[in-house]
């Protein structure tokens, strides 16, 4: 049977009401206009620096904040504009990892019980014996070792924590796991443990995987399709070798560039003080930009299953800053 | 030959925290700079980098002292130093950049006002114009107003700007040597590097040496020509940023590079394991027990200093005899 994408986001927007001062409202836009799909077993990298909206994303994919406008799809079903109660029988199928490990887990409780909670309250239809089974299960799935899990947060080392944060994540059996930074505070020796057990999984569980982090390199090693943001919106998307390897974007070309410590990526000027609210966000940092890029952009196709948000990058013979 | 600016012998710090027993972040920890030059120090958390920096300023944790060594600036030793000759030391030999740039400035006073008392203090010459120099060295950080910048207080400073505020507010102190405790780590990927630049730039034409830290390998091999790796609070391997990065010798820099390296299609590599317990002397090599090419020896003595090439060195029992 072909089925459809577990989760579909269409036309996503989020803005935000900022008071400047008495009285003036000014509205800040997060997100514009972000759509994509991830089906079974599949990872969806979502890349960004600090202000491109991958966390409003998050929040609005987990019903944490409520999007401006589109909609958000979990297996068909549109989890936007539902009341709490509406929302309770989703819950279970949107879990999230944490970027920090420690401050993601109560200190006083034992893991074992900390992973057993969400069972608990999201499973009222799994027995005890099968809630147990269950706790075993996830807790063996991530490698976590038997001896560790009466233990308290404090006694585990980062890598062994964010495993048991994946473990906690993966216990109610979701349909959606988001996980937001979950390697950067790792330390190196323990980082390809940690993205090997999430490549591990996504074959072996029938989630769907959102990864999103500001290292293009580590969204890359376990993503299939990766998503570039930039100030709210989406400037290049695509399977993910094809992206990282032959970025077109000039934003994705200058992250690529930098991922590598290298200096053959477009120069782009530093962030300007005011960020700009049309026309091509990236223009006032692209060397090079024309007249033209202060018009706004479009997603535009190139090839069959790649975006890019460049009118020059989506030329029949782009012109790359490299 | 002039003879080194700084040079560590055998330093070991020891942390008392009284509940628990003391912890020994560092272990026989021996390097030396020569004036103009820029060396990394690379290292994971607990490795001791940050603990090597803050003894050689005196800003070790409560609890903590100098155990073991000496720390020896312009052939005077840093530990003998009374209260007062330690104040003149700082900031006009050594000056520091801090990892976390807005906690690093006052958040009450502005721009012009730090950097400028900073410059006062450091420099004898009646004549200097402290604002003038406060604008030439933020123009020469890539900032496009720097009368502008100079009004501001750091609430209104992005992190990109306010790093390298407080490199500007280090470079006021007109110091030998600037250290460098993962100065661009919070900062974006696409603005890290441009700092990374700007802070190597500004060593190199001030004629001063530098000694940045951190864990990632790459932004260390960006502006350091001589790098340190740390481990278990020792300097398990040191040589030129070149043979270290194609030629690493020590099986933990082996290991360590072969995790920065994310390949398409194979898998991500790790370090199985974990660092020891800081609670113990390690006499013998506290990577042992990760180690892929452990022997006998390593279990029986402590890992021998060696050099395999020029101006390399490191601890380790791998090719001991034939060396």
């Amino acid at each position: 049977m072909d089925e459809g994408p577990i989760l579909e986001v269409r036309g996503l927007s989020k803005t935000y009401r900022m008071r400047r001062s008495v009285g003036r409202a000014e509205f800040v836009p997060a997100v514009e206009d972000v759509s994509f799909s991830v089906g079974r077993a599949r990872t969806v990298g979502i890349v960004g620096e600090s202000g491109s909206g991958k966390t409003t994303v998050a929040r609005c994919l987990l019903g944490l904040t409520e999007p401006t406008a589109g909609e958000i799809l979990l297996n068909g079903q549109p989890l936007t504009g539902l009341s709490i109660r509406r929302m309770r029988p989703h819950r279970r199928h949107l879990q999230m990892v944490f970027q920090m490990p420690h401050s993601s887990f109560d200190p006083t409780h034992a893991i074992g019980s900390a992973v057993r909670q969400p069972l608990r309250r999201l499973r009222p239809d799994l027995s005890r014996a099968e809630q147990e089974e269950r706790l075993r299960y996830v807790l063996g799935a991530v490698g976590l070792a038997e001896e560790l899990w009466g233990r308290k947060p404090a006694a585990l080392s980062g890598g062994q924590l964010q495993r048991a944060a994946i473990a906690r994540a993966l216990a109610p059996d979701p349909d959606l796991v988001v996980l937001d930074e979950p390697t950067s505070s790792l330390d190196l020796s323990v980082r390809g443990e940690i993205l090997t057990l999430l490549q591990d999984l996504r074959e072996r569980l029938s989630a769907a995987f959102v990864f999103i982090s500001h290292d293009l390199e580590v969204v890359r090693s376990c993503s299939d399709d990766l998503i570039v943001m930039y100030l709210g919106q989406i400037v290049e998307q695509g399977p993910a070798d094809d992206v990282f390897d032959e970025p077109r974007h000039p934003y994705t070309q200058a992250l690529v560039a930098a991922s590598r410590f290298a200096a053959d990526g477009p120069a782009l000027a530093p962030k300007g003080e005011h960020d700009p609210s049309s026309g091509c966000r990236l223009s006032p940092r692209c060397p090079l930009a024309e007249p033209d890029c202060a018009a706004d952009q479009s997603l535009l196709p190139i090839g069959a299953d790649r975006q890019v948000r460049c009118w020059k990058a989506a030329a029949p013979e782009p012109v790359t800053g490299r | 030959m002039s003879g080194p600016l700084l040079s560590i012998s055998g330093l070991e710090v020891a942390i008392d925290n009284r509940a628990a027993p003391p912890v020994i972040p560092l272990q026989g920890v021996d390097l030396e700079i020569f004036p103009g030059e820029t060396v990394g120090l690379v290292g994971e958390s607990g490795s001791g980098k940050s603990m090597t920096l803050r003894s050689m300023l005196r800003i070790l944790p409560p609890g903590g002292a100098v155990t073991g060594g000496d720390i020896r600036w312009r052939g005077r030793s840093v530990l003998d130093m009374g209260a007062e000759e330690l104040e003149a030391f700082r900031g006009a030999e050594m000056a520091m950049i801090y990892q976390n740039p807005a906690a690093a400035l006052d958040p009450v006073l502005t721009v012009r006002r730090q950097i400028t008392d900073a410059y006062r203090a450091n420099r004898d010459d009646p004549d200097a114009d402290p604002r003038r120099f406060a604008v030439s060295v933020l123009r020469e950080l890539e900032f496009g107003n720097p009368g502008d910048i100079l009004h501001r207080y750091p609430h209104q400073l992005s992190g990109g700007m306010a790093q390298r505020v407080n490199i500007a507010l280090a470079l006021a102190c007109g110091p030998s040597l600037l250290l460098a405790d993962e100065p661009t780590t919070g900062l974006d990927m696409t603005t890290q590097l441009r700092v990374l630049d700007l802070l190597e730039e500004q060593v190199r034409v001030r004629n001063a040496a530098l000694l940045f830290i951190s864990h990632d390998l790459r932004a260390v091999a960006r502006v350091a020509r001589r790098i340190g790796v740390m481990y278990a609070g020792r300097i398990v391997e040191f040589g030129s940023r070149e043979e270290l990065l194609s030629a690493p010798a020590h099986p933990y820099t082996q290991a360590l590079i072969e995790c920065m390296e994310l390949r398409s299609g194979e898998p991500p590599r790790s370090i199985p394991g974990a660092v020891p317990s800081m609670a113990e002397r390690h006499l013998l090599c506290a990577f042992r027990e990760r180690c892929r090419r452990r022997m006998p020896d390593c279990d029986q003595h402590p890992a021998p200093s060696r050099s395999p090439g020029d101006g390399r060195r490191m601890l380790c029992h791998l090719g001991a005899d034939d060396g």
